[in-house]
């Protein structure tokens, strides 16, 4: 055998002949194609694609195992994000209230407290000066300062507001009551207060008087500068009166666009009598008799059935007689604007008074006027006179009327006071 | 000379399996022609031996990771290549007419002739056409005597690589290749 392992050992002769024989050698398409996917598995080189009809070499399935499982992971995060998403807007929708059934957004109790103290500063002022005039009247001065604590707790019980449009509803509240206290300072709004004070005194009776006294003090809220908003079953006809007092505000700047509005809503009411705080409770048989006629025709009951009528604009001369009027006529001025402001009215006592204004108490000292005879409380009657003559050269005649008669009030004796 | 000649294949293959392209471009120079004819022995089809040869050297590159040096780099790549054969002979039904158990073969041994001389080929033909007759006795043998014959001159392995890369026994592969080479050398012989 070992001869044959010998023989079995490649032989030289057929070495070369097999050496001659070997000329055959595999395509150059074969060979590029085949180093091409060699550089691709280790990353050396970009695929090349194999030439002559060869077929590019198949893409090796190790380096595409990864894209399986990362794209079904990212389908998975997305789809959880999605439904997670929706889940997250949909119970935010189911935890608002709709829209159209909301409840009005009350304010919590101790928000009246402070927002009404800011109004009781110019009126305790107002106050001190008619007790200047007639010191007769301390006690309804007391009764009137006691008002805003009165009022305060005739506001329904708080009722938490929905968190989500609490702000929203409270700043809605500040941007109409600012509104609603330029339109009621601009057409005498004290008139209207007076008669929703008189329209709840004479549907309800004295029993109703703190419901009477919350209408009274949402009114007066509005005509000061605070924010009163009216009950929910009178916005309507709120808004109805706020564009009427809108227009006829504009078109009686139009008329006169250099008077001021002051001293027009300065006098408080007294709870409910509606008689007013300063003036003199047999004073109003003498007034009545005041150089303003046209006020007597509107004391008889006007019984209209619109909620606020759109009233032609008043003149300024006209809101001042008005004004005038309805603090000398007290209880008749209720009955006349009873049933004008009736909705306003029927709706406090349905156990759903007026939500509390919001507060806001820097604004609201500066929609308060001054009175024309500001600055001059303490200096004599020359002054006074000077001041007068000063209205009549700018033809400022209503300050001028205000302010002789505040001049009358305070200075009778004087040989002025009588001409 | 080719700086690259005295690096090893199992080397040249543990550079390309670290990723290193150039490697396997040395590589496969060294081994694309025995292997290709050795498809081309085998297959007899130009079309099918490239084809087979491209898969070889694809289930190279892709076993590149797994690559350990357990054997000569030819023994493996020639290991590959007969596996590759195999597959294409059961895929078409080629199995059955080619005979692999040819050991039990009663053909006549023919006794071994001496060794000639080196320069006596070429005394009586040129190289040429002894190697066109080579070629021709190569065809007649059987596909596992051929199989041995080439892996011994193409691809330049011993008994043992030989029996290693087709998964037989070494005497196995001794009896083939000895039956080969007598057949061949009868032939030459005869034509002479």
């Amino acid at each position: 055998m070992a001869v044959n392992d010998t023989n079995l050992e490649r032989d030289p002769a057929l070495a070369r002949l097999m050496q001659a024989a070997s000329g055959e050698q595999p395509p150059a398409a074969l060979d590029a194609a085949i180093l091409a996917a060699a550089r691709r598995e280790v990353g050396a080189r970009p695929a090349v694609v194999g030439g002559c009809g060869q077929a590019a070499i198949p893409p090796l399935r190790a380096k595409r195992n990864w894209y399986v499982p990362v794209s079904i992971a990212a389908m998975m995060v997305l789809s959880i994000s999605l439904v997670l998403t929706m889940h997250h807007e949909k119970g935010d929708e189911l935890s608002q209230p709709p829209v159209a059934t909301r409840a009005p957004p009350k304010a919590p109790a101790s928000a009246p407290a402070p927002a009404a103290e800011p109004a009781v500063a110019p009126a305790e002022k107002a106050d001190a000066m008619l007790r200047d005039a007639a010191p007769a009247q301390p006690k309804l001065a007391e009764e009137k300062r006691a008002q805003p604590a009165k009022t305060a707790d005739a506001i329904s019980q708080p009722e938490a507001p929905p968190k989500a449009y609490g702000e929203l509803a409270k700043k809605q509240r500040v941007e109409k009551t600012e509104a609603a206290a330029d339109n009621a300072a601009a057409l005498g709004s004290s008139t209207r207060r007076d008669q929703a004070v008189g329209s709840a005194t004479r549907e309800h009776g004295p029993a109703r008087d703190s419901a009477a006294t919350t209408a009274k003090a949402a009114s007066g809220a509005v005509t000061g500068g605070l924010s009163g908003a009216p009950a929910p079953q009178d916005r309507a006809p709120v808004e109805a009166r706020r564009e009427a007092e809108a227009s006829g505000r504009q078109a009686q700047e139009r008329q006169r666009p250099s008077l001021g509005v002051r001293g027009f809503d300065s006098a408080p009411l007294d709870g409910a009598s509606g008689v007013p705080a300063g003036a003199p409770a047999g004073a109003a048989a003498s007034q009545s008799a005041s150089p303003l006629p046209r006020e007597a025709k509107l004391a008889p009951a006007k019984p209209t059935p619109e909620p606020f009528p759109a009233q032609a604009p008043l003149s300024r001369d006209e809101a001042l007689a008005r004004n005038e009027a309805d603090r000398s006529t007290g209880g008749s001025s209720a009955t006349r604007g009873a049933t004008s402001e009736a909705p306003a009215v029927a709706a406090a006592p349905q156990a759903k008074p007026a939500p509390p204004p919001a507060p806001k108490p820097a604004a609201r000292p500066a929609l308060k006027p001054a009175p024309v005879w500001r600055g001059l409380e303490d200096q004599p009657p020359e002054k006074w006179l000077e001041r007068l003559a000063e209205f009549r050269r700018d033809n400022r005649s209503i300050d001028a009327d205000e302010l002789l008669a505040e001049f009358r009030r305070r200075f009778p004796d004087h040989p002025a006071s009588a001409r | 000379m080719d700086t690259t000649a005295a690096v090893s294949d199992e080397q040249l293959m543990l550079a390309y399996r670290d990723g290193d392209a150039g490697a396997f471009d040395t590589l496969y120079r060294r081994h694309k022609g025995p292997v290709y004819r050795y498809m081309l022995r085998q297959c007899r089809n130009a079309g099918v031996a490239d084809e087979l040869f491209q898969d070889v050297w694809m289930n190279l590159i892709r076993a590149r990771e797994g690559y350990t040096v357990q054997a000569k780099f030819t023994t493996y790549i020639y290991k590959l290549a007969h596996n590759r054969l195999i597959d294409h002979y059961r895929k078409h039904g080629q199995a059955a007419m080619v005979s692999f158990d040819d050991d039990s073969e009663e053909a006549p041994i023919i006794a071994e002739p001496q060794a000639a001389p080196r320069d006596e080929p070429e005394k009586h033909l040129d190289i040429k056409q002894q190697a066109a007759q080579l070629l021709q006795l190569l065809d007649a043998l059987p596909e596992s005597q051929r199989e041995a014959f080439v892996m011994q001159y193409e691809g330049g392995m011993s008994v043992e690589e030989i029996a290693d890369a087709t998964g037989v026994t070494r005497e196995t592969a001794k009896s083939r290749l000895r039956y080969a080479m007598s057949k061949i050398r009868q032939g030459l012989t005869a034509w002479q």
